[in-house]
């Protein structure tokens, strides 16, 4: 097992090292962005901006209505036990990737959590956990990549997946091929149904969630490609420190302008 | 097996007859929750946010809080008698809506902010007229998102200081029913004068300013590094 994941990461930092070959030909006056304090590389901007805007034709067309469908046939608490459900199913890998981080508290909380919700919250629809503050935990390969000190890599608008990191587009992939129930059901072929059930209701669940913010970002937006960009990134750093109190809202540094004149009367 | 499937349960009993008897596990900040509530809309676990959805209510925290979290509790309740009173017209709403706004948010800061490095670039004139229709954006947008939501729990949990200037107040939106909870963050700076404004708002981790400034810049980049552009972009909204 540990064979296999040093080759995986060996392969993982071949890929990295050929895309950052890869970012030199490429748009030709591209600077890196600054996201607040994070500086982020975004080299293939034209291309991910003609991405995006397919990406938004397929929301358009096929996945908002569908979602609208969604919460149309299935009432609120019913598509919140679904998000419960699919959580809970997802604790392997968070646990997984707690390990990986080293972080053995949250380790134990996330199994704290899948036991009450299993258990008392009947087979994850309930997030009885969270009741007494115990909060939902999202971990993922990018995370632990990102913990371990890989770097970002260019941002990339994938095809219906929508933006990432190289980093955490890789680290979905890693989670994905290592998620127990993804072996499962595609080694049983009668199972099978079972795991495009789950993609399909992670879909929409997913699609549930941030639609509106989705919307209210791109109304109120001048830039919309550049506004989703900005807040993935401060939405992954956020949640690779794991929302600690204490660096939140605190990295954001917004400068003292009180003894600066805001109208000159003379321009220089 | 038995054994740590009967501690589980064991457990979970204790918790839920702790809910029953009402022992709030916060109880090491003591702040208690308005009982308005509303459609909330679960922006919580959504890998992107906006800035809040509503200003809130809040009432009766239990341990005395400093200017910065009474600017957010007051803000809040003054919005929530600006919803109640159905005796406003739509234009007396907005007008009463852009005089909380501006009374509360330090829009000279934040519109500097958002404008980075480019903001040398701007001549006076065109500075004006920046923050007008920066000011224009902001009670646009919110007024959109005050007439979408009627009002949902806000719970001003603690506060810490940032700087010399700033304290962040840290409260919580709490979901209705079945939805998950908001943390959203408030930056209030004590200005010269002795006033305190919001100066960012930060929800699960995302920043309005920091969104905005990306959003602006981005259009200024774009557009050959010309104020012009910018303007023309805002005017048009």
């Amino acid at each position: 097992m540990a064979k296999k994941l040093k080759k995986i990461l060996s392969h993982a930092c071949m890929v990295l090292g050929a895309l950052s070959l890869c970012a030199c030909a490429t748009s030709s006056d591209y600077q890196p962005i600054k996201v607040g304090e994070i500086e982020i590389h975004d080299p293939y901007e034209d291309f991910n901006r003609v991405m995006f805007s397919i990406n938004e034709g397929i929301d358009t067309v096929i996945l908002n209505p569908a979602t609208v469908a969604y919460r149309t046939v299935v009432p609120e608490p019913a598509r919140k036990g679904v998000s419960n459900v699919l959580d809970n199913v997802s604790t392997p890998i968070y646990l997984a990737n707690e390990i990986l981080q080293g972080d053995w508290d949250d380790a134990g909380l996330v199994t704290k959590r899948f036991l009450i919700n299993s258990t008392v919250g009947i087979g994850g629809l309930m997030d009885v956990a969270s009741w007494e503050g115990d909060e939902y935990l999202p971990e993922d390969f990018g995370q632990t990549l990102a913990v371990w000190g890989v770097e970002d890599g260019p941002y990339f608008v994938w095809p219906i997946f929508g933006p990432a990191t190289t980093r955490d587009s890789f680290g979905r992939l890693v989670d994905r091929v290592f998620d127990p129930f993804f072996w499962y059901t595609m080694n049983n072929s009668d199972r099978e149904w079972i795991g495009y059930t789950k993609t399909g209701l992670t879909i929409l669940d997913t699609k549930d969630k941030l639609m509106d913010a989705m919307n209210d970002l791109e109304q109120n937006s001048l830039d919309y490609y550049a506004a989703v960009r900005s807040v993935i990134y401060q939405r992954r750093y956020s949640l690779i420190k794991d929302r600690d109190p204490q660096s939140d809202g605190g990295s954001i540094m917004i400068p003292d302008y009180d003894d600066e004149e805001l109208f000159s009367s003379t321009m220089d | 097996m038995m054994t740590r499937y009967s501690k589980a349960l064991l457990m979970t009993s204790a918790l839920l007859s702790g809910a029953v008897f009402g022992i709030s596990y916060d109880a090491a900040k003591p702040a208690q929750a308005a009982g308005f509530t509303a459609q909330a809309s679960s922006l919580a676990q959504a890998e992107a946010a906006v800035a809040p959805s509503a200003f809130i209510n809040i009432s009766g925290t239990t341990r005395t809080s400093n200017a910065s979290e009474q600017l957010i509790q007051n803000m809040g309740d003054e919005a929530e008698g600006l919803l109640a009173n159905g005796s406003m017209t739509d234009a007396q709403r907005r007008a009463a809506l852009r005089e909380l706004l501006v009374n509360n948010f330090d829009l000279q800061t934040i519109g500097r902010f958002v404008l980075g490095r480019y903001w040398r670039q701007f001549s006076d004139e065109q500075r004006r007229e920046y923050f007008r229709l920066f000011e224009d954006m902001i009670v646009s947008v919110y007024s959109e998102r005050f007439d979408e939501y009627s009002g949902q729990d806000l719970v001003v949990k603690d506060s810490r200081p940032s700087g010399d200037k700033d304290m962040i107040v840290s409260s919580v939106i709490k979901a209705n029913g079945s939805g998950q909870d908001i943390q959203v963050d408030w930056r209030v700076r004590r200005k010269n004068d002795g006033a305190y404004k919001i100066i960012d708002v930060v929800v699960e981790g995302v920043s309005m300013s920091v969104t905005q400034r990306s959003d602006f810049s981005s259009v200024i980049q774009r557009g050959g590094g010309r104020p012009e552009v910018l303007l023309q972009h805002l005017r048009k909204s």
